[in-house]
């Protein structure tokens, strides 16, 4: 009885791993929405704008537990929860040969920059061969999707303030902000580990501007408060940063203070970025009215360091060409502002902000990486070439279904699944009473690590996946079947119990790995020949039938071993 | 509790009827694939797909003209019994940012006035994208046959393994035939319950051919075909209650299920019906004439 011990024991292990793999996909669907709601219904019902200011933020503090659950749950694809999917060709066909190089790596980064901006979870945005790119984006409609496609690449060049304005005008709006926010005390207080976190950075902060009032002789008075501002920004490398599970939080409340804003100036963010104390995002306030338009830019390429500056040997620089009238206004754009810092903005996010070392008078110029790696220079790269060279695409495949679409399907499907289920359950325990009820266990076991495995995987589930887990659940049901009408015809032939569960399992054994073993063949096969839909099912079905094999071959039997070694039974009725 | 009672049915000895039967309807599935062809969707031709959920009812005469005013008058259009609209076009450029979807919606809100809707799905396929997909499914269906074939010459014998494969293809066949006869929209989700049914019937065969394999090598004093009966009689218990719980699980999915799920579970329930028959009468069949004609060296 030892072996069998450790045989549950493993399955318990296994069964917790499960339950911890699928708790992230039990919040994103029946706690988180409910949260949601209740926001909704307060926005509604909210009286004044002080209050509906406060509800927005804490939208955006639940949009980040949600993109932070997402990331780790098993995912509805667009056919049932809705969304659009977008196939893009790059049009190559007006650009010179030299042009469409990199044609489809440009259009890449003009849309994930985008996307990014837009809070979509779990977009998927991929080139598919050498100029497609495959984009999905559940739960964004139609007018937004194409909005956010369909525009031309924007590249301009802002001038940054210096730092100490920045501050300034973040003290300014907390100031505004103050009599609002201050007046919800019971928030403040209920979210202590935020408070915590807040008195931490605002510690660095502090710390920060000692070492600044000492060079530039800013005056700090005191200490930021919590829910202000200031108590969300830290530093990245000399800049203002927020953390990344603070920014929709922050640019929300930056948003609200959008009519104190300095007057031509806007703040712009940086993309996300890793650093020590986690992923964030820069921030900036830049002239609104851009020094120069990305279609200034004739050329830009990556290349290595070949000047005499001792500290940028083996270094890359992107090097960059201006055309003749424009190398004018860079001449007097980059004169007058020496030492201060041009942004390259891209579709409202800041790529990079470059000191501007000296005039450069003849069009050619070259931002320094400080960076023995090519990449950061050969991204840059891309960056500027996007706005200099658009790269067009047309939409070759667009499909989007409403949401409300997907879920009346999804809650027909859901009750004409579990219907089906249960007739199927009540014959099976009718019909082989005790292995039938052992069949079930077994059965709801098998979908239980099923979708523990896919959520593992990160896969996401789509129709096509349904039908390879109704495809799963049939061989399962077939496994159970086969074994105990094997059981049955050994125990005609006059066997004990004992024997006839064992020769019953031994011969039907063979059976069920060898019809398991060619479905899986031709899934694999499918898998690498196929196409996303078709690679749902293939994924689920292999996994489905590693696990049936697990759980109807296995797991059931030790479970009859032990009953029948336990109790003493009668003649043994399956 | 029991159903079946030990049976003896002669499967085989009736197999030259049963090679009739399949053969007359794989040549009806043949014929109609030939004469009526598909009725393809939006994956497989390119083109537009929308689906319009208008606040009152609308008429399909009402949005055949609709649709004649913006120079889409062949559109293909079907209205189920919720009164949604399915509305198929060819592939077209509408120009810029504009799609079918667009241009249509315009076109609607001034022909219906004071009636809204809502465009609950668009899809629009390339020519381009439609064509790869059409060889793409094709050749995973072909690369599957070979590693079927392969596995089950490795497995059992080549016997095995060269029927096993017709059977997967005479299922495919009817059931293609089947989809072409009923005028069902072949889409993504036709193309997964396909797959489904290929998996169901390798199992079959499979499970079938598995018992022969075990009762030859038990019983050395039967004949061939009687051992196959055998095996076919001692397997039919087997067959039928997994049919009968798949079927219950089915039949739900036909009554309660969403347009796309009836179309899903229709194509499985045929399917499901063909594997069972295929692994009875095409593959152990075709196993008993293949052994009566050049009988293998391992029996003697």
């Amino acid at each position: 009885m030892k072996g069998i011990r450790v045989k549950f024991i493993g399955l318990l292990v296994v069964f917790a791993l499960s339950i911890w793999a699928l708790y992230p996909t039990y919040r994103l669907y029946s706690v988180l929405p409910k949260q949601e709601k209740a926001l909704k219904d307060r926005l509604t019902r909210a009286t004044s704008s002080d209050d509906s200011a406060q509800v927005a933020v804490e939208v955006a503090e639940l949009q980040n537990v949600k993109a932070g659950v997402h990331k780790r749950s098993l995912n509805l694809g667009l056919d049932i929860v809705g969304g659009m999917q977008l196939t893009l060709e790059v049009d190559k066909s007006k650009l010179s040969a030299d042009e469409a190089a990199d044609a489809g790596d440009r259009a890449l980064e003009v849309i994930r920059n985008r996307v990014d901006q837009f809070g979509v979870f779990e977009p998927v945005i991929q080139k598919v061969g050498r100029d497609r790119i495959l984009v999905q984006l559940p739960g964004v409609d139609r007018e937004r999707a194409k909005n956010l496609i369909g525009q031309t690449a924007q590249l301009k060049f802002q001038l940054v303030q210096e730092e100490r304005a920045t501050y300034d005008a973040l003290k300014t709006l907390d100031d505004k902000l103050k009599s609002p926010l201050a007046a919800d005390t019971t928030r403040q207080t209920a979210k202590s580990d935020t408070a915590k976190k807040v008195q931490a950075d605002t510690a660095r902060l502090a710390a920060l501007f000692d070492t600044a009032r000492m060079d530039t002789g800013l005056a700090v008075t005191g200490q930021p408060e919590e829910g202000t501002l200031l108590g969300y920004v830290r530093t990245i490398g000399g800049d203002f940063a927020v953390d990344e599970r603070d920014y929709l939080e922050f640019k929300a409340r930056l948003a609200l203070a959008r009519p104190s804003w300095p007057a031509g100036y806007e703040f712009l963010f940086g993309p996300s970025e890793v650093h020590e104390g986690g992923p964030g995002r820069r921030l900036y306030l830049l002239k609104t009215e851009p020094e120069m338009l990305g279609s200034a830019i004739k050329d830009a390429r990556p290349a290595p360091y070949q000047g005499s500056e001792p500290g940028l040997a083996n270094t890359w620089i992107v090097s960059l060409k201006l055309g003749r009238k424009d190398a004018a206004v860079f001449a007097q754009v980059t004169g007058r502002n020496i030492g201060r810092r041009l942004a390259i903005v891209l579709d409202n996010v800041v790529k990079s902000a470059p000191v501007i070392q000296s005039r450069i008078p003849d069009g050619n110029a070259m931002i320094t990486t400080n960076d023995v790696n090519p990449d950061e220079s050969r991204d840059l790269a891309i960056v500027l070439r996007s706005g200099a060279l658009p790269a067009p695409v047309n939409i070759v495949e667009e499909r989007s279904v409403g949401a409300s679409l997907g879920s009346d399907s999804i809650r027909r499907g859901i009750l004409a699944a579990v219907v089906g289920s249960l007739a199927v359950v009540l014959f099976m325990i009718i019909y082989y009473s005790v292995g039938g009820v052992l069949a079930v266990f077994a059965l709801v076991l098998n979908i239980f690590f099923l979708l523990a495995v896919l959520a593992g995987l990160r896969a996401t589930l789509t129709l096509p996946g349904l039908a390879g887990i109704a495809l799963t659940i049939g061989m399962a049901v077939d496994a159970n079947v086969l074994v105990f009408e094997r059981i049955r015809e050994e125990m005609r032939s006059g066997k004990t119990n004992l024997a006839a569960v064992d020769t019953g399992y031994a011969r039907a054994f063979v059976t069920i790995i060898d019809s398991n073993a060619t479905t899986i063949i031709t899934a694999i096969a499918l898998y690498f020949v196929g196409t996303g839909a078709i690679r749902g099912f293939a994924i689920t079905l292999t996994a489905g039938l590693f696990i049936n094999v697990l759980t109807a071959v296995f797991v059931t039997r030790w479970i009859f071993d032990w009953w029948l070694s336990r109790f003493h039974v009668g003649k043994l009725r399956v | 509790m029991r159903l079946i009672p030990e049976t003896h049915f002669d499967f085989a000895g009736r197999r030259w009827f049963f090679f009739g039967l399949s053969a007359i309807l794989a040549l009806v599935a043949i014929g109609s694939l030939v004469f009526r062809g598909f009725n393809y969707g939006v994956d497989f031709t390119g083109g537009s797909l929308l689906q319009i959920r208008f606040a009152e009812r609308v008429s399909v005469e009402d949005m055949r003209s609709a649709l004649g005013a913006v120079g889409e008058g062949g559109a293909t259009i079907q209205q189920d019994e919720n009164g949604d609209f399915f509305i198929r076009v060819k592939p077209k450029d509408f120009g810029g940012q504009e799609t079918f979807g667009t241009v249509l919606s315009r076109q609607l809100s001034t022909a219906f006035p004071g009636n809204t809707f809502e465009v609950l799905r668009e899809e629009t396929v390339g020519p381009q994208v439609s064509k790869e997909l059409q060889g793409k499914v094709l050749l995973a269906v072909a690369i599957g046959l070979v590693g079927i074939l392969i596995y089950v010459s490795f497995r059992f014998n080549f016997q095995f393994g060269v029927s096993a494969v017709f059977s997967l293809i005479f299922v495919t066949l009817i059931e293609l035939g089947f989809l072409s006869i009923t005028g069902m929209e072949i889409t993504m989700t036709v193309i997964a319950a396909l797959l489904t049914v290929i998996g169901y019937a390798v199992n079959d065969s499979i499970v079938v051919s598995d018992r022969i394999r075990e009762d030859v090598r038990k019983i050395r004093k039967e004949s061939f075909l009687q051992i196959v009966n055998r095996a076919l009689n001692e397997t039919l218990s087997r067959t039928v209650i997994t049919g009968l719980s798949v079927l219950l699980v089915l039949s739900a999915l036909l009554l309660l299920g969403a347009a796309s799920i009836k179309d899903f579970a229709a194509i499985m329930l045929v399917g499901m019906a063909l594997g069972t028959y295929s692994s009875v009468f095409v593959v152990a069949n075709m196993v008993v004439e293949w052994e009566q004609r050049f009988p293998s060296k391992r029996r003697r």
